[in-house]
Parts: structure tokens; C-alpha cells; sequence
């Protein structure tokens, strides 16, 4: 199935349009297409009822005035919806790399409502969030990192096989996983996650010593070692000495 | 060696790895990008396309693995039963690594050749290229201490070999947004906006962005490519953001702690370090230092930032009608 992609410019144009006019008319706009196995079937607005359906009803629970310090929270229930909507329909990674879906997916699809979602997340006017950045800021932009959690996490074996992807806050994620070399090991970030929080989601690390202490612990021990190919009691029990005081 | 007032700080470097055993052991594992092509063993990046290269269907990657199992074990002294080799596979668009060849060292008799598929790993795509990692750890771990070498996590040897696309993360990206009020449609052109002082510890994309008025966009994209002055310009507007995000980061950077990755505040040490400058020693003068030494710390800014956007040199390059004294 191809997948439209729409630029940058394009994007901002549609982004300028929805924040002043809370519309944007798309008929005029020109896509270009990734494509993944040459067929015919295009993805587009049919394909996202289903996922429109579902964030509405997440918007409904928590009402247009939101209280303040949810945002993590909705951040966890969009992961599953938004995976499991692409892949049902067989989207590659491949194409879900490419920031121009993102933007396309942002702005324009199904009417900007997906839009209207990030403005309701957010209530900032950050286009980053949108997607209008350069490809290397991709994990800055909302669904796709909402996405990618789901993709890099989603575990089979679980009894929630969203578990890991769920749990965490955004800056956990933000700043300790996606933007660390040791965020890209799984079972390594399964670990990480299983310190911070207890069984229950609770945080049992806070701020303060995750940055202080922690963190600059991994970061000092990786400089002359890896995780990667550490099982998930190994990278455990490593995490559990680097917070000791042997350490 | 910085030197503030009577304080003198010292910064060692050091090799993290275990043994100094590079020279050694170059040969051990070589690389080649596609089938029918020579082995090489220079490592780091061995590929650079644009974006939109097909990385999956275009590179047949394989590392070719020399027995060593009696040169492993004269110069580390340990016994190769008790290692293993490693190869990892990293999408650098996914930031997803994976496991794809372990074996012990004793059990490498033979030249090996490990030839990586791209196109099976279906959960990965390499939009922005792949990085190949080969090492050399322990096994299993054994107990804490009982050895120099006592965790599986820790590398005895390894190289690398990247394939990736050639786009560079920019300091700031412009956003270009249509102003509600009718004076500023007309009268702004860009400007940082600020959204958080923590700049040691949040995202850098947290803390600003540089909004330009989108009324201008058009005539922006003129003066950009305007042959005369246009490079002058947009490089002394570009000075000024910069300039600003520096002083403005040098101003509330936690000078006592690690920046975060991606923080502003590790992306202008960066910066200035390109040039030379210590950012701490300038923090430090912002922070800590009388009138004098803050004024002096902005003009050491603005003459090494002209330098680094090159705005002599773009003025130097604007032809001029008339006669041009050589």
C-alpha cells in the first residue's frame, strides 16, 4: 500500500491555515507517494476512521479542559490505537521513516482532525510537534514517536503486549530512551523501565536522582562497554549495581 | 586546563577500553557493502547517500571474521572459551539495535564471513542508513570484581562501520507562522521564542523557537537567493539567533551538572568548542563575573560567531558595480 507524503512547506501551509482558520482546504494539494509493494491501494482518510473513533473517545475521557499533569497519560493510550491502525494495513517501517507521512498524517489527514488532536495534547503552537522540522528532530513529533514506541516495545509474549510501550512518561522517553545510544536495546529499556517504575506504574526513581545520579551512571559505564547484547535480567542486575554504592 | 580566578581545574581524558590492544587486532574483523566487492577493514563511515537512498535493497553488508583465538589469548592472557564475538545491527532512522551473530571465540577455527540480509529484517527499514558493530565480550559475567574483565557488558575490542545518509542536524529550525496582529505581519521578521530557562536539562526543541512571519516567507526565499546580497543577509540574521541562543544558554546552563543530550546546553558547548572556546569558563563569567567580565564574554561570543557564519567572507564576496580596487 502506498502511503501519501506531503513537504515541509506544505505542511506549514496547512499548519498556518488549521491554527488561523481551524480549516484547511487539501483538495489542491499535490502528494507524492511512498510506495511498498508496488500495488495500486493508497492509504488515506477510509483507512483512519477506526483510529479518528478511538482518539475521540480519549479526548471525550478527559474533556476539552483537560486537568493539568495528564499528558502522559494520554500519550500512553494513543500508542496502541495508532500502531495497531498501521499495522493492520501493513505499513513498513520504511515508510513510516519518512517524515513526510508524519506531516501528511498531521495536518492534512482526515480533514485535520489529527491536527486538532496535538492542539488539544499540547495547546501549544510548537509545529515540531506537527512534524514541521528536519528529519533528524523526528522523534519530537507526536504521533510518530507515538508510533515508534509501540514499534520498538510491542511484546507478544505478554500478557499487555503494550506494556513497556506504554509505560513512562513522555520526557523519560523523550530524553532517556529515544535520544540515548542505550535506548536503542531493548531489553535494555524494558530494565531501565522496570527500575524507574514498580509493578504498578509507580515511580519509584525520581527527577532528581535519574538525572543526577542514574543516568551519568549508564553514561559513564557505557563509554567502554554495551548493552546490546545483554538478556533483560542481565541488563537488570547491571542497572541495580550501577546504582549501588560499589559502583 | 581552565583557570578561573584562583581556581585551577584540570580535565583528563582517558581510553575507556580495556586494553590497548587496537593495533593488535585491526584485522579481525573486515567489511564489505555489497557482494563481489573487496573486504576492507577501515572502519567509521564507509557510505554516505542522500536521503531517500534505498539502504535495504541497494547494500548486502558482510563482516569477515579472522580466527583468533591464540592472538586473543597472548594479549589479553584470559581464555577465548570464555568470549564471544558479537555483531550488532542498529536502524539509524528507528534507533533499533539488534543482536545478529554471537559466537565464542575458541569456536572461530575458521575465517568466518557473516553476510546481513537487509531485506529480512522486516520490522526495520534503514531510511536513514545502518550501523554495523562487531565486538569482542564476555560470555557470561562472572562476579563483581573477581576480574578486570568481569562483566559480559564491558568490550574488550570492537569496530564499527556505518552506512548512512548525509543530512546534519541543524541548531534551529524556522517556524514559520501567519501572525494575528496587523502591525507585526508588517514589521517582524523572526524572532527566538522562549519556552523554558532549563536549558541543561530539557530537550532543546523545549526550550525556543525561532518563529519568522510567514507573510514574508516568499520574500525571504527571494533574498535567500538573491546572487548579491542575499547570503550576506541571511547569514547576519542567522549570527543573530545564534548569538542570542548562546548567550541566553551560557546564561542559565547548570554549570555544576552534565548537560543532557539534545539540551541547548550541550549543543552550544559543542559549538564553541568547534572554536576553542570553554563553555564553562564563559558561564562561568556570565553567571559568576562582574559587569566587565560579562561585557567582555559577549564580545568573544559575537567575534567567534562572525567567524563561524562566515559574514566576512560574505560581504567580501558581494561584486559591487564600478571599479574594484585588488
Amino acid at each position: 500500500m502506498k502511503v501519501p507524503i506531503i513537504s515541509k512547506d506544505q505542511a506549514s501551509v496547512a499548519w498556518n491555515s488549521m491554527n488561523n482558520e481551524g480549516e484547511y482546504d487539501a483538495s489542491k494539494v499535490v502528494y507524492d507517494y511512498v510506495d511498498s509493494d508496488g500495488g495500486l491501494e493508497v492509504f488515506s482518510d477510509v483507512e483512519l476512521d477506526w483510529l479518528w473513533r478511538a482518539l475521540s473517545k480519549i479526548m471525550e475521557s478527559f474533556g476539552e479542559e483537560k486537568p493539568i499533569g495528564v499528558g502522559g497519560h494520554i500519550d500512553s493510550l494513543v500508542i496502541e490505537p495508532v500502531y495497531t491502525t498501521l499495522q493492520e494495513y501493513g505499513i513498513t517501517p520504511y515508510q513510516l521513516s519518512h517524515i513526510g507521512f508524519w506531516q501528511w498524517f498531521s495536518n492534512i489527514a482526515y480533514s485535520g482532525r489529527f491536527w486538532k488532536f496535538i492542539k488539544w495534547r499540547f495547546g501549544s503552537s510548537k509545529q515540531i510537534n506537527w512534524g514541521i522540522c528536519n528529519p533528524s528532530l523526528m522523534i519530537e513529533v507526536y504521533f510518530y514517536r507515538a508510533w515508534l514506541r509501540g514499534h520498538k516495545m510491542y511484546d507478544k509474549d505478554l500478557p499487555d503486549p503494550f506494556h513497556y510501550a506504554r509505560l513512562g512518561g513522555s520526557d523519560i522517553w523523550r530524553s532517556h530512551v529515544l535520544r540515548q545510544d542505550f535506548g536503542r536495546d531493548k531489553e535494555f529499556v524494558k530494565a531501565l523501565l522496570d527500575t524507574i517504575y514498580d509493578k504498578n506504574g509507580n515511580v519509584i526513581i525520581g527527577t532528581q536522582e535519574l538525572r543526577k545520579s542514574l543516568i551519568p551512571a549508564i553514561r559513564a559505564w557505557t563509554s567502554g562497554s554495551t548493552f546490546s547484547h545483554l538478556t533483560y535480567q542481565e541488563n537488570l542486575e547491571l542497572i541495580e549495581w550501577l546504582r549501588s554504592e560499589d559502583f | 586546563m581552565v583557570l578561573h580566578e584562583n581556581k585551577v581545574t584540570f580535565s583528563v581524558s582517558r581510553n575507556d577500553l580495556l586494553f590497548k590492544i587496537d593495533q593488535k587486532f585491526q584485522d579481525i574483523f573486515r567489511f564489505r557493502l555489497k557482494d563481489g566487492e573487496e573486504f576492507t577493514h577501515c572502519q567509521g563511515t564507509v557510505l554516505e547517500e542522500s536521503i531517500g537512498f534505498d539502504f535495504q535493497n541497494e547494500c548486502t553488508p558482510s563482516v569477515e571474521i579472522q580466527p583468533m583465538q591464540e592472538l586473543f589469548e597472548s594479549v589479553t592472557a584470559h581464555s577465548s572459551t570464555n568470549f564471544s564475538v558479537f555483531i550488532t545491527i542498529e536502524d539509524l532512522a528507528l534507533s533499533i539495535r539488534r543482536v545478529v551473530f554471537e559466537k565464542q571465540v575458541s569456536e572461530l577455527s575458521q575465517k568466518t564471513v557473516v553476510n546481513l540480509n537487509l531485506s529480512k529484517y522486516l520490522d526495520l527499514g534503514f531510511h536513514r542508513g545502518f550501523e554495523i558493530k562487531c565486538f569482542v565480550a564476555r560470555s557470561e559475567s562472572i562476579g563483581y570484581q573477581a576480574n578486570l574483565i568481569w562483566s559480559k557488558s564491558q568490550v574488550v575490542y570492537q569496530t564499527f562501520f556505518v552506512a548512512k545518509t548525509s543530512e546534519g542536524e541543524a541548531l534551529f529550525e524556522i517556524t514559520w507562522r501567519t501572525f494575528t496582529e496587523s502591525s507585526e505581519r508588517q514589521g517582524v521578521l523572526c524572532y527566538v521564542e522562549w519556552n523554558s530557562s532549563e536549558v541543561s536539562s530539557v530537550p532543546h526543541t523545549d526550550c525556543f523557537e525561532v518563529v519568522a512571519n510567514n507573510e514574508l516567507k516568499s520574500q525571504f526565499k527571494r533574498l535567500e537567493n538573491n546572487p548579491k546580497f542575499g547570503e550576506l543577509c541571511v547569514r547576519m540574521i542567522a549570527e543573530k539567533i545564534i548569538r542570542e541562543l548562546t548567550e541566553v544558554t551560557l546564561r542559565y546552563a547548570d554549570i555544576d551538572s552534565k548537560p543532557e543530550e539534545g539540551s541547548l546546553h550541550q549543543k552550544i558547548q559543542v559549538l564553541l568548542e568547534e572554536g576553542s572556546m570553554n563553555f564553562e569558563q564563559l558561564a562561568h563569567e556570565f553567571q559568576n563575573g562582574d559587569t566587565l567580565d560579562q561585557m567582555r564574554a559577549v564580545s568573544a561570543i559575537s567575534r567567534y560567531l562572525q567567524g563561524h557564519t562566515r559574514i566576512g567572507q560574505s560581504l567580501n564576496k558581494v561584486q559591487f558595480g564600478g571599479f574594484r580596487d585588488k
